[in-house]
């Protein structure tokens, strides 16, 4: 019997979307992210993206960031193309925009890592460095996490997010990689696998591997944040108060003392 | 016999050098339920990949990977098989298996940076970095990819 290629051609965007559906009865929820797919809405937000301004503002929650990584994931756009436009909007000169090249060849490292170590994408590289060992971190994702209603309001709000558009801020992803794995003690892996299911830009190498970053499977120490540092990234659209997120609110002597108390220090 | 180009969801760009390289071609993407389910993939996810996909000079098949390709490859007697250049250990496996088959012919896109010394193994950023900065540092016109070194 020959097979029969699945429909490409549509009368509206809904009409595609109740399609893939049915290709896909086992997804209870049919939400849409905001990011359209294909190659023009790839090089419409190439157009729009500010590699000038990306240094400065990249850690802030609202900075300029590009939100090209669903196009490049998916080979849409190559890094290649989007270096090569971020200095013809540079001016021709790549100085005044290397941390956003740089920023660009973290992918390329992750890949090459990737590529050199399958195994590296679901197994720790080294130990963890937290005084504490795989068995003491737990397999599962917790269920007020994935209900957004933990106890830290900025975490519901990044996975409120997280859940409704496919794509959180980097430093969204770090903050809530190390509320998972530091403050509630589970496995990288198990936030790993969450995030590669909502990321419309998820990547084994990227995702597994910052995981592991944040963890300190694959770093010298583990990354843990404050209410502080939040605040200094964040706009007033974010609930940074301290009564809301009281686990977080501490400074970084009094979290590496609560969350880490059997840490070695590097003399 | 026409030659065959596996499309897969790490390259879905009709200007990808596989192409070029496949020359008369027939491109293809397998729709592979298993693969998503085993990814956990939402459907926000499978979403993005179709609204691709339908802007793409692609046939879309559904089923296993490795098992629709066989098929596809006997129905058309294609005579190479062309794919664009992956890390994924699992489409690797697949096209290991089919080489039995046929000629299989990865294609590199064009390289990020190209590297003045061996990476080797980069276990820290700034050891990578260092060996690419100069080369990432620059516009490169993709006029031979497959010299480059970085496995993209």
């Amino acid at each position: 019997m020959t097979l029969t290629p699945l429909k490409t051609d549509f009368a509206s965007r809904q009409e595609m979307v109740n399609y893939v559906a049915s290709l896909a009865p086992w997804l209870e929820d049919t939400s849409i992210s905001p990011f359209k797919g294909g190659k023009s809405a790839a090089n419409a937000q190439l157009e729009n993206i500010t590699p000038l301004t990306y240094a400065k503002t990249r850690n802030h929650l609202k900075g300029d960031v590009t939100r090209l990584s669903p196009y490049i994931r998916h080979g849409l756009l190559n890094l290649d193309v989007v270096r090569n436009a971020a200095i013809d909007k540079a001016g021709g000169n790549a100085k005044h925009i290397e941390k956003f090249i740089q920023e660009l060849g973290w992918r390329a490292f992750w890949q090459t890592v990737y590529s050199n170590h399958p195994d590296w994408i679901w197994q720790s590289v080294e130990p963890y460095k937290t005084g504490y060992c795989e068995a003491d971190y737990a397999d599962d994702l917790p269920t007020d996490l994935l209900a957004a209603e933990t106890d830290v309001a900025v975490i519901n709000h990044f996975v409120k997010e997280l859940h409704e558009t496919g794509y959180l801020h980097n430093h969204a992803r770090m903050y809530v990689a190390a509320y998972l794995v530091h403050w509630r003690k589970v496995k990288w892996q198990a936030g790993a696998r969450w995030f590669l299911t909502h990321l419309i830009d998820g990547d084994p190498a990227s995702n597994n591997l910052s995981w592991q970053w944040v963890a300190s499977t694959f770093s010298h120490k583990p990354y843990i944040f404050n209410l502080d540092n939040v605040r200094k990234y964040s706009d007033e659209t974010l609930d940074t108060s301290r009564e809301t997120n009281l686990p977080i609110a501490l400074s970084y002597d009094e979290l590496n003392a609560h969350l880490f108390p059997n840490m070695k220090s590097y003399d | 016999m026409t030659n065959l180009i596996w499309l897969h969801e790490d390259a879905l760009s009709a200007t990808h050098p596989v192409f070029a390289a496949a020359g008369e071609a027939r491109a293809i993407f397998i729709w592979d339920d298993a693969y998503f389910k085993r990814w956990g993939y939402s459907f926000k996810r499978l979403l993005f990949l179709y609204e691709t996909l339908c802007e793409l000079p692609v046939e879309i098949y559904r089923g296993d990977t490795e098992e629709t390709l066989q098929r596809l490859i006997s129905e058309i007697a294609a005579k190479s098989l062309y794919v664009p250049n992956t890390v994924n250990p699992e489409f690797h496996r697949v096209i290991d298996s089919l080489q039995s088959s046929l000629h299989v012919q990865m294609v590199k896109d064009a390289p990020f940076a190209i590297p003045k010394k061996d990476i080797g193994d980069p276990k820290r950023f700034f050891q990578f970095w260092k060996k690419v900065r100069t080369s990432a540092m620059q516009k490169h016109a993709a006029i031979d990819p497959n010299q480059g070194e970085l496995d993209l």
